[in-house]
């Protein structure tokens, strides 16, 4: 490693610990980590407090902005046709099956006839299709751009409801298990409705009690039609936004919450998680990776020698073991390990060569290049830029940062004005998702390399569960690897700290995803 | 003294005024765009364009300004982008935890201030004076975030005298609310009441040392009367002047302190609002606190007449 580069990563890693000496003790120890599996009774009279990193959103499902934030607060309190195990499959809920047209263009959905809104209106196809048919209709909110596939919603008879797309897709159930401001079952009464902004109006388990600054307050529905969702469900749920790591830290050790995410490093988590009064919960199999958005739309970054040139110059290694307190393993493709069409092949591989890369800068002729390099705000953030800068400037780039807050980071990038931005997307269900939202559109910002685009197109024309689609999503990986559109750098860890107390956590699906939580998945043992 | 107060107000109009037009011209000149924050992560340029009409923000400068004016006098200060909770329901909401802040952390710095200040006045000179000076220098370069993390430790999660995370509601209990703010507030206060005990040792040393105090201790009135009668009313302007600075700067620290503490209060909401970009509550949140600094500084010139009659 080059001598330059290891002085601003030990820059770097010696704030961080000046950073975490600030925050509070620093005990090491050995953590415990692991499931909460068996038997076991559950206190359905029990109130669970979990904290969050951001206060509640607005909650008409229609209007919701950020998957990421929206998929944990919506699901208690609206079903939908069809929801995510924790193996991130498609599974019935209000949906009871569901087949597709020999041309892949009509969809059709049999539907429960027990399900119920908290008013006893029945949920039929008839309202599921005025609720899905209104949230498309909201130009301009994200409930529009995922409904863009969609013909048309009818409902055929009660318990029978279709969905016409535009153009085939296999993935219609996972979509609309996943993409929730779309797909939340809203009582026609409410639909539209300014007072659905700070209540709730659905058949799911839960109801919305309160709403405050700090805290949405889920209050359960006695009579849900899911029994096992029922006999376990605990009589209220608070999810309470605490911004600051350390605070929500605290507030888990003193008993004010029973449950937290981890987003930054907490200097004393394994003090913290002991094991016995809190358990640590790794999710490694995580979709969630570090990438640096590149915006091809600028003539430098155009060229694929550049872009190959900046994915040389970053010791992935490094910025996993310094600044991202080891929870990031390093890797040139955007799937987990255990995701279809991940290649353990190309993570063996060195991607780190600063000599190489300044070989190709040269050949490009852009070997005085400046950058403009949109930081977000956040320890984290802040760090890994300070690396990647430190690296960049080794083989010649330069590069000046402006910072946003994280929530508008990709809004902002979305503006054209700047060249890098390093992101850590939430994964989605599926890989065909994750690259249509951050490689091939959604903040990916320029053209697209044809080869790329070939393969994703064949890959994603490839039946569920194929090795056709496997292999042709190895191939995207591979063509990212060698001519990357953006540079991954490492797949996140997603990491929980829970009392013994809590169970279901592994169960969850969305920790896989984004760090949020399944609220309708958890349950609170009887002592 | 009615005349006076109202010749204060006529004076704090404009800048009232200058305070509407700082406040709305933020969703023109703060980094970002509204309307992408509106329109989602995943929007199309169509997508963000309708949600700039839906915003106004296509409208010209002049007309949104005048409807903006006119919404801010009909009490209508719009809606967050992010929780679509009206604005001025979500500043109500975190008004108490951090007005109860605010007047507990002022009572306190107050108390010390005056107390530590008096006392190295009286006793200039000694080691009471030089330690008390010494100290107030030290807790006056010292942040009040700094003061809570030191603090946190031994005696909140150490030891459970106060809470470390969270804000009890008066109305569910005077003891669990005090509890919730005592340490909060002290950390806001000890650098507060620093500046106080510098500067009331300052001008009761002036003051002590004037002609008047001479002849009424000449005449035989008491030492505590003369310091606290006397002298104290006459080193009041300075130390009012500073104990009216300390409102702004409480609200700034706030803003740290409460993510600290996890309080759901006034500067949670403005780090929620700007880590969000939520234009029209930040627009809100200015507004309320630029009327709060000009209120504060109202009754620091009302007590400037109750304590100097010729300034009235």
């Amino acid at each position: 490693m080059d001598a330059r580069v290891r002085r601003v990563v030990l820059v770097v890693a010696v704030a961080a610990l000046i950073a975490a000496g600030c925050g509070g003790g620093t005990d090491g120890g050995s953590g415990g980590r692991g499931s909460h599996d068996g038997e076991a009774a559950y206190d359905t009279s029990a109130t669970l407090r979990l904290g969050a990193n951001n206060n509640p959103p607005q909650f008409d499902p229609a209007s919701g902005v950020t998957t990421g934030v929206d998929y944990t607060y919506y699901p208690p309190l609206y079903d939908r046709l069809v929801q995510l195990d924790g193996d991130l499959q498609p599974q019935p809920m209000v949906a009871t099956d569901w087949e597709t047209s020999s041309d892949g263009l009509t969809w059709t959905f049999h539907l429960r006839d027990d399900v119920t809104f908290h008013d006893d209106t029945p949920v039929d196809a008839e309202v599921v299709a005025a609720s899905m048919n209104h949230a498309r209709s909201q130009r301009g909110a994200l409930a529009a751009s995922y409904g863009e596939n969609i013909a048309d919603i009818d409902a055929v008879d009660p318990t029978t409801l279709t969905i016409t797309l535009r153009s085939p897709d296999e993935l219609l159930p996972v979509r609309l298990a996943f993409e929730v401001e779309l797909s939340s079952i809203v009582n026609p009464r409410s639909l539209g409705s300014p007072e659905l902004a700070s209540s709730s109006d659905g058949s799911g388990p839960y109801r919305l009690a309160q709403v405050r600054q700090d805290r949405a307050v889920y209050e359960k529905v006695p009579g849900y039609w899911d029994e096992e969702v029922d006999q376990r469900a605990p009589a209220r749920i608070e999810l309470i936004g605490i911004a600051d790591d350390q605070a929500r830290a605290n507030a888990l050790r003193t008993g004010a919450i029973d449950g937290m995410a981890v987003y930054g490093e907490i200097p004393d988590l394994d003090r913290l998680a002991d094991g016995e009064n809190l358990i640590r919960y790794d999710f490694d199999r995580t979709n969630r990776h570090w990438v640096l958005e590149m915006n091809r739309d600028h003539p430098e970054l155009a060229d694929p020698r550049v872009r190959q040139a900046i994915s040389l110059a970053i010791d992935r290694q490094l910025i996993s073991d310094t600044v991202l307190w080891g929870s990031c393993t390093p890797s040139v493709q955007p799937f987990g390990a255990e995701t279809v069409g991940y290649d353990s092949s190309l993570d063996a591989g060195d991607y780190y060569d600063p000599e190489r890369a300044r070989e190709l800068l040269a050949d490009a002729g852009a070997d005085d290049l400046h950058l403009d390099f949109l930081q977000l705000g956040g320890t984290a953030f802040q760090q890994v830029t300070t690396a990647l800068q430190g690296m960049l400037e080794d083989v010649g780039i330069s590069t000046s940062v402006d910072v946003v807050e994280p929530q508008v980071g990709v809004a902002t990038f979305k503006e054209g004005d700047y060249d890098l931005t390093a992101l850590l997307p939430g994964g989605a269900p599926d890989p065909q998702m994750s690259l249509e939202a951050w490689y091939l559109g959604g903040a990916s910002l320029g053209p697209i390399e044809p080869a790329t685009q070939r393969a994703f197109d064949q890959a994603s024309q490839a039946s569920l569960g194929s090795d056709e689609r496997d292999q042709g999503f190895r191939a995207v990986a591979q063509e990212l690897a060698v001519t990357p559109l953006n540079a991954t750098i490492c797949m996140q860890t997603s990491v929980f700290v829970f009392s013994p107390e809590v169970d279901g956590v592994m169960e969850q699906s969305m920790p896989y995803m984004q760090v949020g939580y399944d609220l309708a998945r958890l349950a609170v043992t009887a002592s | 003294m009615l005349r006076f107060v109202g010749r204060r107000l006529m004076v704090s109009l404009p800048v009232l005024v200058i305070v509407v037009l700082v406040s709305f011209l933020l969703i023109d000149v703060m980094p970002g765009d509204a309307a992408r924050v509106l329109a989602g992560e995943r929007a199309t340029e169509q997508d963000v364009a309708a949600a700039r009409a839906q915003l106004g923000l296509d409208d010209p400068l002049p007309a949104r300004f005048g409807s903006y004016v006119a919404d801010v006098v009909g009490g209508d200060l719009g809606t967050s982008l992010f929780t679509g909770r009206g604005v001025w329901e979500s500043i109500a909401e975190a008004a108490p935890p951090t007005a109860s802040l605010l007047a507990v952390g002022m009572l306190m710095a107050l108390l010390l201030g005056g107390t530590f200040g008096t006392a190295a006045a009286v006793l200039r000179d000694t080691w009471v004076d030089r330690g008390v000076s010494g100290l107030a220098a030290l807790f006056t370069a010292v942040p009040p975030f700094v003061i809570a993390l030191l603090l946190i430790a031994p005696l909140a999660l150490d030891r459970s005298i106060f809470p470390s995370t969270g804000y009890a509601d008066a109305a569910d209990g005077l003891g669990e609310w005090l509890r919730s703010i005592t340490l909060p507030a002290f950390c806001l206060a000890l650098p507060a009441a620093a500046e106080l005990a510098r500067q009331t040792r300052g001008a009761l040393v002036d003051a002590l040392d004037e002609d008047f105090v001479r002849t009424a201790r000449a005449a035989g009135i008491g030492e505590v009367s003369v310091v606290g009668k006397h002298a104290l009313k006459n080193a009041g302007v300075p130390i009012v002047t500073v104990a009216g600075l300390q409102v702004g700067r409480f609200l700034g620290s706030a803003l740290v302190v409460e993510q600290v503490f996890a309080i759901p209060g006034f500067g949670s909401l403005a780090y929620s609002a700007v880590t969000n970009q939520d234009v029209p509550l930040i627009q809100g949140i200015v507004l309320v606190s630029g009327i709060v600094v000009l209120l504060s500084n109202l009754a620091v010139d009302v007590t400037y007449g109750y304590l100097n009659p010729e300034m009235r």
